[in-house]
């Protein structure tokens, strides 16, 4: 073997023994994780985001879309821990939930399509983003259809659409699954835009407040 | 790292309690097979009819197919135990290739104990059904024997799926419709072992719908039902 060699073959080992040094450490959180200690389950998460995320990334190039995937990931790693034996290596275990949330997301996609849902237009989403969505700052007609809303539907809606909140973030508030919300978020925007339809015939606002301008595009139905 | 994640990790360390891992994967197997084993073992001391070994060496295609449907009960069990565990692909692959590959060899059996001489008629079909006389079936005929070893295999499948149960709910399927499909089948292989081993009928053709019917039946009867609950325990 020559010198390259050698030096490459080192640094393959070291890199090995720095690999399992960091497996040995993240299992070791997730044990501490299993037994309720609240430190040793952030540093856990926090580690495990970026392979995460590249992981995420490889697959999925849209930016919000791949922040929603990363934050299913890690709502079904907490679901899901009790699957994790201690015995076992954290890598794997950790990647088949990861690779099952990709899979989860172009399922999810291929089966609502690209759907837009022509809901809040541009200037209410952009209050919504300056951190001031709440119910009150919409148009009457729009308040008033959301208050119609069965609770589980209106909850959703404004979970995700009003206070903006990611899917993975509303389902842990709400308690209930990433797909029940997105359920219940998607019958909402139906029910809304069925109401607001009726509101609005030929296009026309019947409230005081003023028709969205320019060509902007819609705002989507749903975050992922 | 965006703000969004950053809270909701911190909802999810707030909202952290301790839980209990899930059993080791073979001491899930270890208890589901003992209480099979038992179960099966009553039924056997229990049933006067089972075919005695020299019955079993007139059809040599009886053991063939009561050893291929345990690997498929076995398979099926590794399979859907492994299936509640995310990582354990490998397991999971090894159990469903042992499943499905014992479900053709037992057809394999039936087929060639059918296509072969000494098929039994008569007294067979008269022990077999003696035994639950309390079906009251009109009269004994293979189609009689079949639909009543079908039900009685699927009744006693439910002791494992009751065992089965408890173990999937607490796991985190990473494919829910196939290990719907896997543990029906290896509940339904499991009831259908202890069916064969216990009916007094050496008729491959019998063996061939009445009792590999049993996780044929059960898979597609539970298939739907079973995924959709493990896909919502899943979340």
């Amino acid at each position: 073997m020559d010198v390259t060699e050698v030096v490459l073959s080192r640094d393959d080992a070291d890199r090995e023994r720095a690999n399992a040094d960091r497996e040995r450490e993240l299992a070791a959180l997730m044990r501490g994780a299993q037994a309720g200690e609240a430190d040793a389950y952030r540093s856990l998460l926090t580690s495990i985001q970026p392979r995460i995320r590249s992981m995420v990334r490889a697959k999925i190039h849209d930016d919000a879309a791949a922040e929603d995937v990363v934050q299913n990931a890690l709502l079904s790693i907490h679901r899901g821990r009790r699957t994790y034996r201690p015995e076992r290596p954290f890598g794997p275990w950790m990647r088949a939930i990861v690779r099952n949330s990709i899979i989860d997301h172009f399922r999810d996609r291929k089966r609502r399509g690209d759907r837009e849902v022509e809901l809040i237009p541009e200037e209410w989403a952009d209050e919504r983003a300056q951190g001031g969505g709440s119910v009150e700052t919409l148009p009457p007609e729009l308040a008033a259809a959301l208050r119609a809303l069965p609770d589980g539907q209106r909850e959703a809606v404004t979970l995700v659409q009003i206070e903006g909140l990611s899917v993975a973030e509303a389902a842990l508030r709400v308690g209930i699954s990433v797909g029940a919300i997105k359920v219940r978020a998607h019958r909402g925007y139906r029910a809304l835009r069925k109401a607001l339809e009726g509101e609005r015939p030929g296009g026309e606002w019947k409230s005081s407040t003023p028709p969205p301008t320019g060509s902007r595009r819609p705002q989507k139905g749903g975050r992922s | 790292m965006s703000e969004s994640t950053d809270r909701l990790i911190s909802g999810l360390v707030d909202g952290l309690e301790p839980v209990a891992p899930v059993p080791r994967l073979r001491s899930a197997c270890g208890v589901v097979w003992l209480i099979w084993v038992l179960f099966s073992g009553f039924i056997l001391w229990s049933k006067p009819a089972a075919p005695v070994w020299s019955e079993w060496t007139a059809q040599p295609f009886y053991p063939m197919s009561l050893l291929a449907l345990l690997a498929a009960a076995f398979g099926g069990t590794l399979s859907a135990l492994a299936s509640g565990q995310p990582g354990r692909a490998g397991s999971e692959r090894l159990g469903l290739a042992v499943c499905a590959g014992g479900l053709l060899a037992a057809a394999v059996a039936c087929l060639l104990g059918m296509s072969s001489s000494g098929s039994h008629t008569g007294g067979e079909i008269a022990a077999s059904t003696s035994w639950l006389a309390s079906l009251s079936l009109a009269s004994p005929s293979h189609a009689a024997a079949d639909l009543m070893c079908l039900r009685r295999g699927m009744l006693m499948a439910l002791v494992p799926a009751v065992v089965f149960l408890p173990f999937l709910a607490r796991g985190w399927t990473t494919h829910p419709m196939r290990a719907a499909w896997v543990c029906a089948t290896a509940v339904g292989a499991l009831g259908a072992v202890t069916i064969h081993s216990s009916c007094g009928l050496l008729e491959p053709g019998h063996w061939l719908v009445g009792h590999l019917g049993i996780p044929v039946v059960l898979s597609l009867v539970s298939l739907y039902p079973l995924g959709l609950w493990l896909k919502r325990r899943r979340g």
